[in-house]
């Protein structure tokens, strides 16, 4: 069938957004993230928290997963386990840090609320971590969404299947007001249980769509001869009792029969009741196979519960003991783990007062059952678009797909509700549903000391003073202990200082290095991918920048220059017949509207280096100071004047203070040409080339790259009248560093003017387009980095002269560099490397 | 000169001697070398990258790879020196696509340094220089050591080796060629004017199918196959 175009435009836009960065080359998401069944942006908030940004953590937190206070306590993180670090001296505890910030600001924590905008209505039948998921999503795009919960309380196996001590009411309650805060459109309906208060055909009456997410809420049975009542109970049954509130009295001896997460939960529990003595745990399989999370089994552990392992169930001699048999582990069944095989003759009764089944659980509901949607032990449902036989009806979580984890079940939830949400609009065959990627663009941190911590382990506090108040048996970090866990992330997902080694050709060379040779499908993948064609770097927009120019390092032809056997020369003699001395070739430009404490910090700075400023007015103390003579005369206690060039040649003379002032004229590019043989014939000393077009404003620095072709004009055109040595150039324009202004040293300039970078060092905020100065440094921070700025460019500039072979700043010459674009080549004058004896 | 001889004299004449350069003035540096008579040449482009180095002098100083190269072979050639002495390419090769290209522009040997460590388990965090590598390769505290498992980390790199080796294998038989060697100019041409610059290859962008680069999360599609 073809669509008209107006159906084609509605079939893009119904298919739900979803937010995701992969597209991005400077992100790839890390192993943790792409652990995480919801993708969580794990490394963005352990990023935050290094930061001390906790606020921004708990936005990355939050964003994917409503139930972020749970999960910090009790998600059976599979990141951890994935985290590149967990080989060497032990993962990240990323929910641990999760739980961190959830604790020090969850409970303020609001996101705005969500109106309702849309005349359907949605229902959801259980109030699970996938119902309640798919509730959020669909509620955030505008509908109106009916929960309709059994018991009554929200939560579902969250609140019903684990116990307090792991998961006090607290914490729960914090995520669920806060999606019910965010979330006015979720309407809840307790005590409604589907086939009782409710029924289906009713449900879809009344909404648009249903959701089936009933949990799987009855414990499977052993299936061994003598299991009844009251000796044998099952583990959610009696994980929901001691969560409705009571704490039995048990007999001394308590078995519990499985191993997994129900079967854990269900030991601790009972260890904690009143007149329990032991609690034994009997799996059929050995400790390598347990699949209960590593830190359950540890935890029970400590509070002093057995396991007996390799060890079956195959009878129960009611109110005495339980018969059992041992087992050996045989070859590996369908779910690849090896199945245990009894051993002949094994058999002995383990003696004991009850026996908890904790053996797997399964979702029952007779209504369901007697519409034909039940497939067996859960509801009949297609993973690709999570329909169920009833075409109007999805369904998710523990009752669709069999039991599994929170972060599993809100993975479902999530892709539940984008599957709804397209059939809302209209759209029955929307792109697959895949886990969003994002990344909040966290710098990595280069702190020095972030090696030398290991990981922190949060404070086990097992059974507590008083067990039977079911106490919380850890707890989280203090700010220092979060920060120093942060700091030991490895940071997979960003680039660090590296351009040539960035992090999607580290992903791709660690993906080289992690598959099997023989897999050659995959190697074959993988070459592909690197065989297809990159976007050119230097496209035809690609402005000449100075970063496209190389220093070509001394070696046969030339001797390199040790720092240790002979310091560089930096002084430096401005103007070609009066001069200004400095000792360094750096001026600094921008300050004359700065506040007063950023003058004076450069004031102080300018004077220690030997260095000078440029501006209409001087900047004070001892530096020295070239005026720009605007509007202004010349003043003669500047150390050297600029007068504007225009104004010079419009009165076709310069008029100086004195004889023996330093003077020179501010030039662009449209007056260069002109203004050259002017100055000479006036015997003017230096030229200021302003490449930003605007000094003593720096504002052209900021909003735009410096076309830094002005310096090889001047010098071509001196050249050209050989005249080089009758007057100096000094040159202004987006000089970011030491290096930055090596090169246009080698290019010809004696000194040039450092702007934009002056103001960065000192704390201002450029994004308006000029530099605004905050008061969130002290006088002396101050004065530091702007000692420091001038320290570093001029020690910079020193490296790159030592490098070519030189002992003297002024010695660089543009034979010293060559270019890697050709817009660069052109723009600067000088040769491609690779090319110079072809051409 | 002096210092090779004493290198020859004390490997009794049997060990091949070369000479490992930073790429700066390779045209007349390589010419320098052979007249020394070095048997090999060891080049470092610019894309050569240890974390050690300050930052600004590992973005700025030296030519690239691929610049390096196209003069030292034309600095042989203009002394008709061409077959003479060996040159071994180095400076971001990455994968059996870089090392083909290498070869096929005239060096005989290429080498990998970063790649090779971060296949080992290197983070390329660029802070070689503090002495408390994190996963323990540039660090000589106990500790520290202590976390780098050296049989997987070795057995990682040899899949990347592995991996590298199949990649120039593939290549070199797409090419239809039996021997990696054989590989040369001829098979190549340029996709961006820098590059026919720099190398003198025609310039035929009209191979270029432009696409952007791999993202992320296809990155790891492959990974998972």
């Amino acid at each position: 069938m073809k669509l008209t175009d107006a159906e084609y435009q509605f079939s893009i836009t119904a298919t739900p957004d979803l937010e995701d960065d992969t597209n991005d080359i400077h992100f790839v998401p890390a192993p943790c993230q792409v652990a995480c069944p919801i993708g969580t942006d794990a490394p963005s908030y352990i990023a935050y928290i290094w930061e001390g940004r906790n606020e921004e953590a708990l936005e990355a937190i939050t964003a994917t997963n409503p139930f972020s206070a749970i999960c910090g306590r009790v998600c059976d993180a599979p990141c951890e386990p994935a985290c590149r670090r967990a080989d060497s001296d032990g993962a990240i505890a990323i929910r641990n840090l999760k739980r961190y910030v959830l604790e020090t600001l969850g409970p303020g924590f609001a996101l705005p609320p969500v109106a309702v905008t849309r005349k359907k209505t949605v229902g959801i039948v259980g109030a699970g971590p996938a119902g309640l998921t798919a509730a959020h999503d669909i509620a955030e795009a505008g509908y109106e969404v009916h929960v309709y919960e059994a018991t009554g309380k929200l939560g579902g196996m969250m609140y019903w299947g684990i116990p307090r001590f792991r998961l006090p009411a607290s914490a729960m309650q914090q995520d669920i007001d806060r999606m019910i805060a965010h979330c006015p459109g979720i309407k809840v309906h307790l005590n409604t249980a589907l086939g009782e208060q409710v029924t289906l055909d009713e449900l879809k009456q009344k909404h648009a769509a249903v959701l089936l997410s009933i949990g799987a809420f009855v414990g499977k049975p052993m299936g061994i001869p003598g299991e009844k009542a009251p000796f044998v109970e099952d583990g959610v049954g009696f994980l929901y009792r001691v969560n409705d509130g009571e704490r039995p009295t048990l007999p001394e001896t308590v078995l519990v029969i499985g191993g997994g997460d129900v079967a854990m939960d269900a030991c601790r529990v009972a260890r904690r009741l009143p007149g329990v003595k032991h609690v034994k745990v009997v799996y059929r399989r050995d400790f390598e196979a347990m699949p209960a999370r590593r830190e359950e089994l540890h935890g029970a552990l400590e509070e002093g519960i057995e396991v007996i392992y390799n060890t079956q169930p195959v009878a129960v001699i009611d109110g005495k003991a339980l018969r059992c048999v041992r087992t050996e582990l045989g070859e590996p069944d369908e779910d690849g783990r090896r199945r245990p095989i009894n051993v002949e003759g094994s058999e002995h009764d383990i003696e004991c007062g009850l026996v908890i089944a904790a053996v797997g659980q399964k979702a029952e509901n007779a209504e369901l059952d007697g519409l034909g949607m039940m497939d067996w032990d859960r509801v009949r449902t297609e993973l690709e678009g999570m329909k169920t036989t009833d075409a109007k009806v999805f369904a998710a979580g523990d009752g669709a797909f069999g039991g599994s984890t929170i972060v599993e079940a809100m993975y479902q939830g999530h892709r539940a509700a984008y599957y709804m949400k397209a059939y809302l609009e209209g759209n029955d065959s929307p792109l697959s549903y895949r886990t969003p990627y994002r990344t909040r663009r966290v710098p990595i941190c280069n702190d020095p000391a972030w090696e030398l911590n290991p990981r922190v382990d949060q404070k086990f506090h097992g059974l507590g003073e008083i067990p039977l108040e079911f106490p919380e048996i850890e707890s989280t970090y203090s700010a220092d202990e979060a920060k120093f866990e942060a700091a030991r992330c490895f940071r997979c997902d960003a680039e660090t200082g590296s351009a040539d080694y960035t992090v999607t050709s580290r992903e791709s060379i660690f993906a080289m290095s992690r598959i099997t040779p023989k897999d050659v499908q995959l190697e074959a993948s993988i070459l592909q991918g690197r065989l297809e064609n990159r976007a050119n770097p230097f496209g035809e927009e690609h402005q000449a920048t100075l970063d496209d120019l190389v220093f070509l390092p001394a070696n046969l032809s030339r001797l390199v220059i040790d720092p240790y056997r002979e310091d560089c020369k930096t002084a430096t003699n401005l103007g070609a017949i009066n001069s200004i001395k400095m000792d360094i070739p750096f001026a600094i430009t921008g300050l004359d509207d700065a506040p007063a404490e950023i003058r004076a910090a450069y004031a102080t700075a300018i004077a220690q280096h030997g260095a000078a400023y440029i501006g209409a007015a001087p900047l004070g103390g001892e530096a020295k100071w070239i005026q720009i003579a605007a509007s202004t005369a010349a003043d003669a206690a500047a150390d050297a004047v600029v007068f504007r060039a225009e104004q010079a040649l419009a009165a076709g003379k310069v008029v100086k203070a004195s004889a023996a002032q330093p003077t020179g004229l501010l030039v662009n590019h449209h007056n260069l040409k002109q203004v050259l043989p002017f100055a000479l014939q006036q015997a003017l000393d230096f030229l200021l080339l302003d490449a930003g077009d605007g000094l003593p404003e720096i504002t052209a620095e900021l909003t735009g790259a410096p076309d830094i072709s002005i310096l090889n004009h001047a010098v071509s055109q001196l050249r050209a009248m050989n005249r080089e040595e009758d007057i100096d150039l000094v040159y202004f324009g987006g000089l970011r560093t030491g290096t930055d202004s090596a090169k246009m040293l080698a290019l010809g300039a004696n000194a040039v003017v450092i702007g934009a970078a002056a103001a960065i060092a000192l704390g201002a905020d450029i994004s308006g387009g000029k530099p605004v100065y905050d008061a969130d440094l002290t006088q002396q921070d101050r004065e530091e980095r702007s000692y420091n700025l001038l320290q570093a460019f001029n020690a910079e500039a020193a490296m790159m002269a030592r490098c070519t072979g030189k002992t003297n700043v002024h010695n660089l010459e543009p034979e010293d560099l060559r270019a890697i674009t050709l817009t660069v080549s052109h723009a600067a004058g000088v040769p491609m490397a690779g090319s110079l004896n072809r051409h | 000169m002096i210092k090779l001889q004493e290198f020859r004299e004390a490997t009794f004449h049997k060990v091949p001697i070369g000479i490992k350069m930073g790429a700066g003035r390779v045209n007349d540096d390589i010419k320098i070398a052979y007249k020394d008579g070095f048997d090999f040449v060891e080049l470092d482009g610019l894309q050569g990258s240890t974390g050690a180095a300050s930052t600004e002098v590992l973005e700025n100083v030296g030519i690239p790879t691929l610049s390096a190269v196209q003069e030292a072979i034309d600095g042989l050639h203009e002394i008709d020196a061409g077959d003479d002495m060996d040159l071994v390419m180095m400076g971001g090769i990455k994968d059996g696509v870089d090392v083909v290209k290498m070869l096929a522009l005239g060096a005989d040997c290429t080498s990998v340094g970063t790649a090779a460590i971060i296949a080992g388990g290197c983070i390329a965090c660029m802070q070689c220089h503090v002495g408390t590598c994190p996963v323990g390769i540039a660090t000589q505290d106990p500790v520290h050591e202590a976390r780098y498992d050296l049989d997987r980390q070795a057995m990682n790199i040899h899949r990347y080796l592995e991996s590298l080796r199949w990649q120039i294998a593939a290549i070199t038989r797409a090419l239809g060629y039996d021997d990696v060697h054989k590989v040369n100019r001829g098979d190549l041409v340029a996709l961006t004017p820098e590059a026919a610059d720099i190398t003198g290859l025609p310039y035929a962008p009209e191979h270029k199918e432009t696409r952007r680069p791999l993202t992320g999360l296809e990155l790891l599609d492959r990974k998972a196959g």
